[in-house]
């Protein structure tokens, strides 16, 4: 963290695991059916002050926006899995589009809501394949950030 | 010798100047009670800081704090290099809220970074 970012009161950017306690704030949070623990997660954006997670449960698909700026990560959106537009050999549809050199756009079962991700984090595999995988892997315990680059 | 000591007496001159420290020390005062307000406001309106600052729980004094003393070290330094009129009241105010944004755009031309893209807030819904 640079001097200025200390001066304004910065925080650090928050841990996976932070990350995913979170969707329990979610006002959608379903505690009898979701549990943060056994909820897989997928970083897809990250800069010096910004990091956007996909956050999978058994229920729904959480979008987690952590800014250094804000007292904390904070759940931007949640859809629920069912309400995710499926393709006919039963992945969820994942649109990308370019946006700049190290960023492009990508929007998840076909909501017509853009997201920012990094390219730098899915170097080794597209991001469809990563956030198919995500949402299709049992739903058992963590297998963090999936697109091959430590968070931390 | 004489040459050493008028060198170290001019340092210390320009350093230790009465007019300069009470310029970054009501800089930093005001800014300050900015933060404060700006503070206070996110309280009442439930918004986030227009200042940019990050609020919450113990960060808050922290935050705070420190933007009172980036300030004073802001104009202090700028009065320093005769950037601003240590003299103007307008320079204290203009300093105590300017200096987050003037410094890192100085620090980003000298390192010649290029501003890094952002992912908007959205509110979620039911």
């Amino acid at each position: 963290m640079s001097l200025v970012e200390n001066l304004l009161g910065y925080r650090n950017l928050s841990s996976e695991p932070e990350i995913r306690q979170r969707i329990r704030k979610s006002r959608n949070y379903d505690s009898s059916k979701e549990s943060p623990d056994r909820a897989r997660s997928l970083l897809i954006f990250e800069t010096s002050k910004q990091r956007t997670w996909l956050i999978a449960t058994g229920e729904r698909l959480y979008f987690v926006l952590d800014d250094v700026r804000k007292p904390g990560p904070r759940v931007s959106r949640s859809v629920c899995r069912d309400d995710l537009k499926a393709l006919p050999d039963g992945k969820i549809a994942v649109t990308v589009q370019p946006k700049s050199i190290h960023t492009g756009l990508v929007d998840v079962g076909l909501e017509q809501r853009s997201w920012l991700y990094s390219k730098d984090l899915f170097s080794h595999r597209p991001i469809e394949h990563a956030i198919n995988e995500l949402l299709a892997a049992p739903n058992g315990r963590t297998a963090t950030a999936t697109n091959g680059k430590s968070p931390d | 010798m004489d040459v050493g000591q008028q060198i170290v007496r001019d340092a210390i001159t320009s350093i230790y100047n009465p007019a300069l420290l009470s310029f970054a020390l009501a800089a930093s005062f005001l800014a300050l009670i900015i933060c404060l307000l700006d503070w206070v406001g996110t309280l009442l309106f439930d918004r986030s800081s227009l200042l940019g600052v990050g609020f919450g729980g113990r960060r808050t004094v922290q935050s705070i704090l420190l933007w009172g003393c980036g300030a004073g070290l802001g104009a202090y330094l700028g009065g320093l290099v005769e950037l601003f009129d240590i003299e103007s009241v307008n320079a204290r105010v203009i300093v105590g809220i300017g200096w987050p944004t003037i410094l890192p755009r100085l620090l980003s031309m000298a390192t010649d970074n290029v501003p890094e893209e952002e992912q908007d807030e959205r509110e979620e819904v039911s």
